[in-house]
């Protein structure tokens, strides 16, 4: 049986047809004039198969297909699609039509040839368009000319591009336009004879359609406005509102008035233009609020089209200005562009509209006092407001309405107005009295001091007599109040219950100041002790979790199994570990760790016993980071070498730690296998070795005879406070070459790592090594801010200028010299050329590896990262936040560099960032680690050389507020130190008043006396007028 | 087949307009289940509180037309759930990310159930403007469909609307109702924590993830888990409940078991209204496999019209009455209540803790063809790309056929994990993978 069947429509034209030849049936299918595919299925009888085939070609036949011609019995020769020559002529015909651009010659061409070969002729379209309309590499083309500035180009002249885009016009249906967005380039001529005669010929029916499916993905995509109505009247384009909207709003030409001048004429005289299609902007989102008809650099003379578009219809009387507010206004509850909806504003206030059309319309204003968008809120109170006594106004209903603005942080402005206005309208409208109480009672719930103080002395001025519910509310919001605002309102309030001092005495019970402890908890929790892979399966899926993992001891772990654990590996071990293997070759994140990681695990498994000859150089911004590939270069050494020993460093409790115990019982076991230890290993093992567990690690000691290593490790214990410093002796240095040992340098260093580990701020007998930073003296230098501008160009003055963005911080460093490899504190801290500023391939894990090494000590990874993130307060972006992680650690120690950390983080541009660092300044207060007065001291300095707008730093500041009286108490700290030592120019960061007002009400809830120095510096600083006020209140208090 | 998008064309549009000098909003419907499309009105009546009503369906309105990645947002419509004197609308932002329902109560309501049933509601701009303008303590009718042959409209001319509901949409409606019957309340908001919650919402469109938690007396945001903090993923979305808070009694905050997926709930008495969210802006609930490990088990189909017959919309559903009807072991039930919600037979009550009844105006085989996962498991199996190396009581490995590798499956302590890219990247957080699946099915056999 053989059967045939075809379908077409608008998309589509193809052919299905169904052969049964015994046992199978083979079916082939595709695009008319094509070969198609072929599909063969075979079955256990004649009869399933016939049946399946029927059961085939009734489903098509449902599906809309229709048999091609009488279904009989063709044989094979005959159903194989052939191109015959007669297509390959049209097509080769077509092919020079268009090399030659003949424009005048297409239509009679396909005329003569389209019936019957459409799908020969589109086909060769397509093809056309992507030989001389696509831009590409041209140096291959025999005419190619080697002169021309550049390889690449389009092939096709204009002629060309213009003859495919009409033959396009010509044979194409809808469906075969999704990728031509080219074909409106010649719908914009319609109107030129081509063109015309294209469209009489083709009558496409597709043309709305193609416009809305082009108009979704571009917004640029527009016809003419004059042509679309050309092709609606010739019957192309049915009115689809889309389209029309979309059109009449497009651009106008800036270098032709008379143009412009033109089209405002026919639009706003035309029937169906303005009655039709000028609504339509009100009803669909297009951008009438960038069509400039007359525009200059200076913005003096910038018209808008649309605004003389709708003065040149009120006009002449073809719109009402009625139907203008109402529309404008229903448009602001959309949620369509802002600058939009801030047009039909605009338009409004254009209107200029008396106050009888105002006070008519006025309903139609109040919904918007809901709307999201504060400017939307702040235009409805500005239009009312001098409405407010008039006699037509419904005050009530607009105060009903207006609930939702008294409780919004974003209207501050607006409460501040409304608060006047109410003012000036309760002495002739007292009855709205308790509908504006209930109001105004609602601004408590925002924390903004000014917007308070003026809430409660309007409830003062006018509230008399027993109000409950008043009473009530106010109750409720007491908490929220801010400086003495509780106090002041305490008569409106009634009883509380408590008196002021049994509050203040209750608070106090468990009130504890702030004190801040330079010794960190640091514990060793045997709860936490690590668990390494007891068996394959767990190893196994301990590697997929290592490749998706943001802690580096993951890692660590499998290379210990890889070095330690060989016996559990099944037979099929490179089998099993295929998977991840595959997962690793396609994996791209971007951390230097993970990279180094994954390359040396992959040889490991797929080449066992080689040594990876990888070059990291590339990637490795950190040399701290580095320290990993060394490490994983010695893993690769001891297994190619079949020895199966633990890293010294390998961590035995989570986080970080490693065990003394533990490290001791290592080191005796590499004693006994006669093997050397490596200085970076060890210098890492004992960073990551806390004072705890002492006693059983003493007992071993004894058992290490090498005498540097015992006493080194006496010393690290925290058993002796002597440091050793060696000598450099030939002798050992021969030793060390001969793989014997360390260097008289390795072991200075791994005194010096142990030395400054446990003084972090001490001086320090440092040897031939006292040239590194953090050797001899913490690396401590003063804080350096330079001024950075960047380059605009300023239009009117026609040249470049110079713009000053604010201070940046540039820590400094010292030249870059060679650091032993166990000293882990000076490999980061060296001066680095500026392009080197910015780093790519430092993330999470990467910062959580650096702090991993030096847990006890990190100030010199603080002091690297400020130069790396906080240069500028956007420059880490939320990468920033990866050391804020780390300092939530309770035993992570708030040494200088981390505290200026913080207080960059504070003014970050990423919220997240800020959020983060809000997090890092609860929970240090909370475990008494924040040096709170250095912090204040660095927070202002940044401030003072505007690092970054204020308000970023007092909303985080903000959100620590009355956490606790405790948190109360370090933030009033912060900020007194701030006070006291901020040394501001003439021009005082914005906000600043802000932190006043916080520490003002810090000042009350606290009780606190004002300092003589801090008395002094607020004198000062009352020499900015805008200060005056607060200022005086914190003195007065 | 049925795997392209459904698309809807209402007889007319919905309206909000004086009739009668009384206000009316009158909801167009259409459903893809004939019976329900026949139905010329649900219901009729009053709303109680038009004000409020007006100010949860803009909500809602919100809701179906945001998208939060980078799928364009288009104006999806919702769905509406009539019956057991309850109304029900159910709405999905575009990004399938944003679940929203608002329970429109008893007492919110006064008027008759003609008929019970669910069905689409056609939202249009027009529609929603009018709502903005509903006053406090003004009269509103309301239908759900229309007693009336016709209506007249201000514009005279209806248009006729195509909205296309893509399979994600509808397949999200049935995965939502399993994140929310795996959640617990974690906290309860008066109305002054609630609007100082709200103030504190980071600024912007934050796409970063927070944890809500209680911090003294205060409730705050952090971007740390902490002790007790309820995770928000795509926080700004939370926004979306903004112009309803200061109305609201109390809000509800309701976790997912897992820890990633919140719901809040905000409850105004005789409303309530549901906001869930997917763990991330880039998480659509249709994405998620929750629905998948339910699926292993197969509904009995005439259960499917056993339940029309048997539950009106909105009923509470009883599983045990079901389970005694149909003599089910309890056990069994408590799986097949999940099979039912994930057909779309079934929505989930926070508040109330209990399923009900409203079966999605969408064909069965629709709903049944959106789970590529569990179609590609059951291929595995097909090909016999399962086999058990071990199969004992306390631990099963298996090695399953993956592109050009073998994965292994380890199911350890009830804990199963695949060396499979999918589990590497989301171990069990977003639903089992297909090799999982594959090897669960074949120990069902």
């Amino acid at each position: 049986m053989i059967k045939q069947l075809q379908f077409l429509d608008d998309t589509s034209d193809k052919f299905w047809h169904i052969e049964v030849h015994g046992l199978s049936h083979t079916v082939s299918f595709g695009r008319n004039g094509s070969a198609g595919q072929q599909k063969t299925k075979t079955f256990e009888s004649a009869e399933a198969c016939l049946a399946d085939a029927e059961k085939l070609y009734q489903e098509k036949l449902r599906k809309g297909y229709k048999e091609a011609g009488n279904s009989r019995e063709y044989t094979r020769e005959e159903t194989a699609v052939k191109p015959t020559d007669n297509k390959e002529a049209i097509a080769n015909d077509f092919k020079q039509l268009i090399k030659h651009g003949h424009v005048e010659a297409l239509l009679p061409f396909l005329q003569q040839h389209a019936k019957g070969h459409m799908e020969v002729l589109k086909k060769e379209v397509r093809k056309a368009k992507r030989y001389w309309m696509t831009y590409t590499d041209l140096s291959m083309d025999a005419e190619f000319n080697p002169k021309l500035k550049s390889k690449w180009g389009i092939r096709g002249n204009e002629q060309q591009q213009y003859l495919i885009k009409l033959s396009a016009l010509a044979l194409f249906r809808l469906g075969d336009t999704s990728s031509w967005p080219e074909i409106l380039d010649v719908l914009n001529q319609a109107q030129d004879p081509p063109v015309q005669a294209v469209l009489q010929w083709a009558k496409p029916n597709w043309l709305a359609d193609y416009m809305l499916q082009h108009q979704a993905k571009d917004e640029w995509f527009r016809l003419d406005y004059q042509v679309l109505r050309y092709l609606e009247a010739q019957g192309y384009m049915p009115f689809t509102p889309e389209v029309y909207a979309r059109a009449i709003s497009k651009f106008v030409s800036w270098g032709d008035p008379q143009e412009n001048q033109r089209l405002l004429e026919y639009i706003t005289q035309d029937d169906l233009a303005y009655s039709r299609d000028v609504p339509l902007v009100f009803a669909y989102e297009t951008n009438i609020q960038n069509v400039q008809v007359r525009w200059t650099l200076q913005g003096k003379e910038n018209v808008l089209f649309w605004d003389d578009i709708f003065d040149t219809m009120l006009e002449k009387g073809r719109i009402e200005k009625s139907y203008i507010l109402q529309q404008s206004l229903q448009v602001q509850t959309k949620n369509w562009n802002t600058n939009l909806r801030s047009y039909f504003r605009k338009l409004i206030g254009r209107l200029h509209l008396d106050e009888t059309q105002i006070l008519q319309h006025q309903t139609e204003f109040f919904p918007l006092l809901h709307a999201e968008l504060s400017t939307v809120v702040h235009f409805v109170i500005d239009t009312l407001k001098p409405y407010f006594k008039a006699s037509g106004f419904d005050r009530a209903a607009f105060f009903t309405w207006a609930e939702p603005v008294f409780m919004r942080s974003d209207l501050k402005g607006g409460i501040k107005t409304l608060l006047i206005q109410m003012d000036k309208l309760v002495k002739e409208f007292p009855e709205l009295l308790p509908l504006m109480q209930e109001r105004v009672s609602d601004v408590f719930m925002l924390g903004d001091l000014p917007l308070q103080e003026r809430a409660a002395k309007f409830l003062l001025k006018h509230s008399k007599g027993n109000l409950p519910h008043l009473q009530e509310k106010l109750q409720a919001y007491a908490p929220e109040m801010l400086g003495s605002i509780a106090r002041d309102l305490a008569p409106l309030m009634g009883e509380i219950g408590l008196s002021e001092e049994e509050v203040r005495a209750a608070l106090l019970e468990d009130a504890q100041v702030y004190v801040h402890q330079t010794q960190v908890p640091l514990d060793i929790d045997e709860g936490q002790k690590i668990q390494y892979p007891q068996d394959w399966n767990a190893l196994l899926f301990q590697v997929g979790k290592t490749i998706q993992s943001d802690n580096p001891i993951d890692g660590e772990i499998v290379l210990n199994a890889w070095m330690c654990q060989r016996s559990l590996f099944p037979a099929d071990m490179e089998e099993q570990m295929k998977p991840y293997l595959k997962q690793i070759q396609s994996d791209n994140r971007e951390s230097a760790w993970h990279m180094c990681f994954t390359t040396i695990f992959y040889d490991l498994v797929s080449r066992p016993g080689a040594i990876s000859q990888n070059n990291f150089s590339e990637y490795q911004e950190s040399r701290t980071v580095s320290a990993f590939a060394d490490l994983l270069s010695l893993v690769q050494k001891r297994i190619q070498q079949g020895i199966s020993l633990p890293l010294l460093c390998l961590p035995t409790h989570a986080p970080v730690w490693v065990a003394p115990e533990t490290l001791i019982e290592r080191i005796i076991a590499y004693q006994t296998q006669g093997q050397a230890l490596d200085a970076l290993d060890f210098a890492i093992a004992i960073s990551r070795m806390p004072r705890r567990g002492v006693e059983a690690a003493k007992n071993k000691l004894e058992q290490i005879q090498d005498a540097d290593c015992r006493n080194l490790l006496t010393y690290a214990l925290g058993l002796s406070d002597a440091i050793q410093l060696k000598k450099s002796s030939w002798v050992e240095t021969l030793g060390a070459k001969l793989g014997k040992g360390m260097l008289p340098k390795d072991w200075n260093a791994l005194w010096l790592l142990l030395a400054r580990t446990h003084n972090p701020g001490a001086k320090l007998e440092a040897g031939d090594l006292q040239a590194l930073p953090f050797a001899q003296n913490p690396y401590r230098p003063e804080i350096i801010l330079k001024p950075s501008y960047y380059r605009q160009y300023d239009y009117e003055k026609k040249k470049y200028e110079q713009v000053y963005e604010g201070d940046r911080l540039d820590p400094e460093f010292p030249k870059e010299q060679e650091v032993p490899a166990g000293f882990l504190y000076a490999k980061d801290i060296y001066q680095r050329s500026s392009s080197k500023r910015f780093v790519y391939y430092i993330h999470a894990i990467d910062v959580a590896y650096m702090y991993s090494v030096m847990p006890q000590h990190a100030e010199p990874l603080a002091y690297y990262l400020n130069a790396v993130f906080n240069h500028a307060p956007d420059l880490g972006g939320h990468r920033s936040g990866y050391l804020l992680q780390q300092m939530l650690y309770d035993f992570y120690r708030m040494d200088p560099a981390s505290t200026l950390y913080l207080a960059c983080s504070l003014y970050n541009e990423s919220k997240e960032v800020r959020a983060m660092a809000g997090e890092v300044l609860m929970q240090t207060i909370d475990t008494h680690r924040l040096p709170a007065g250095d912090l204040g001291k660095q927070v202002g300095l940044l401030l003072a050389h505007h690092y970054a707008p204020a308000k970023r730093c007092i909303e985080v500041l903000e959100s620590i507020r009355d956490v606790s009286y405790t948190h109360n108490d370090a933030l009033l700290q912060l900020l007194e130190a701030l006070l006291e030592t901020i040394e501001l120019n003439d021009k005082m960061p914005n906000n600043f008043k802000k932190l006043l007002e916080l520490y003002y009400d810090l000042k009350l809830k606290q009780a606190r006396e004002l300092s003589p120095n801090l008395k002094t510096a607020l004198e000062n600083l009352s020499r900015f007028k805008a200060l005056q006020s607060i200022i005086r209140k914190i003195l007065n208090a | 087949m049925i795997s392209s998008d459904l698309a809807l064309t209402y007889p007319r549009a919905s309206v909000l307009q004086a009739q009668n000098g009384m206000q009316q909003l009158v909801l167009a419907h259409q459903s893809e289940l004939a019976a329900d499309n026949q139905i010329p009105c649900f219901f009729w009546g009053r709303l109680t509180d038009p004000f409020l009503s007006a100010k949860c369906l803009l909500t809602l309105s919100k809701v179906v037309r945001t998208s939060f990645c980078p799928i364009p947002p288009v104006f999806r419509d919702p769905i509406v759930s009539a019956g057991s004197d309850q109304i029900r609308f159910e709405g999905f932002s575009s990004c399938n990310g944003v679940y929203a329902r608002l329970d429109v109560l008893e007492d919110a309501i006064d008027g008759e159930f003609i008929a019970s049933g669910t069905t689409n509601v056609d939202f249009n701009e027009p529609m929603l403007h009018a709502l903005n303008a509903v006053k406090k303590g003004e009269e509103l009718i309301f239908g759900v469909g229309s007693k009336e042959l016709s209506i007249q409209t201000s514009n005279h001319k209806v248009v006729e609307k195509k909205v296309s509901l893509p399979a994600r949409w509808i397949k999200g409606l049935s995965s939502v109702q399993l994140f929310m019957a795996d959640m617990e309340p974690r906290f309860t908001l008066n109305k002054m924590e609630v609007i100082s919650l709200f103030q504190g919402l980071p600024k912007g469109a934050s796409k970063g993830s927070f944890y809500l938690s209680k911090r003294g007396k205060r409730y705050m945001w952090s971007p740390l888990p902490g002790k007790d903090g309820v995770h928000f993923g795509g926080i700004a979305r939370l926004r979306l409940l903004e112009g309803l808070i200061m109305y609201c009694d109390r809000l509800q905050v309701y976790q997912s078991r897992e820890g990633t997926a919140v719901a809040v709930l905000a409850d105004f008495g005789h409303m309530r209204f549901t906001l869930a969210l997917s763990p991330d802006n880039y998480r659509g609930f249709s994405g998620e496999g929750n629905v998948l490990e339910h699926m292993v088990q197969e509904v009995p189909t005439e259960w499917i019209h056993g339940m029309h017959a048997l539950l009106n919309s909105n009923e509470q559903f009883n599983p045990t009455l079901l389970s005694i009807e149909h003599d089910v072991p309890f056990q069994t039930m408590d799986t097949l209540t999940a099979s039912l919600a994930s057909i779309g037979l079934l929505g989930y009550d926070l508040q109330q803790g209990k399923h009900y009844y409203r079966r999605l105006p969408f064909k069965m085989e629709r709903i049944l063809s959106l789970n590529p996962r569990l179609k590609h498991a059951r291929q595995l199996l097909d090909r016999q790309g399962v086999q058990f190396i071990k199969r004992a009581a306390d631990q099963v490995e298996a090695r399953v056929e993956g592109s050009g590798v073998q994965h292994t499956v380890l199911i350890r302590e009830g804990k199963a994990q695949c060396t499979c890219n999918w589990f590497t990247k989301h171990a069990d957080k977003r639903g089992l993978c297909k090799h999982i699946l594959a090897v669960k099915m074949q120990l069902e056999v």
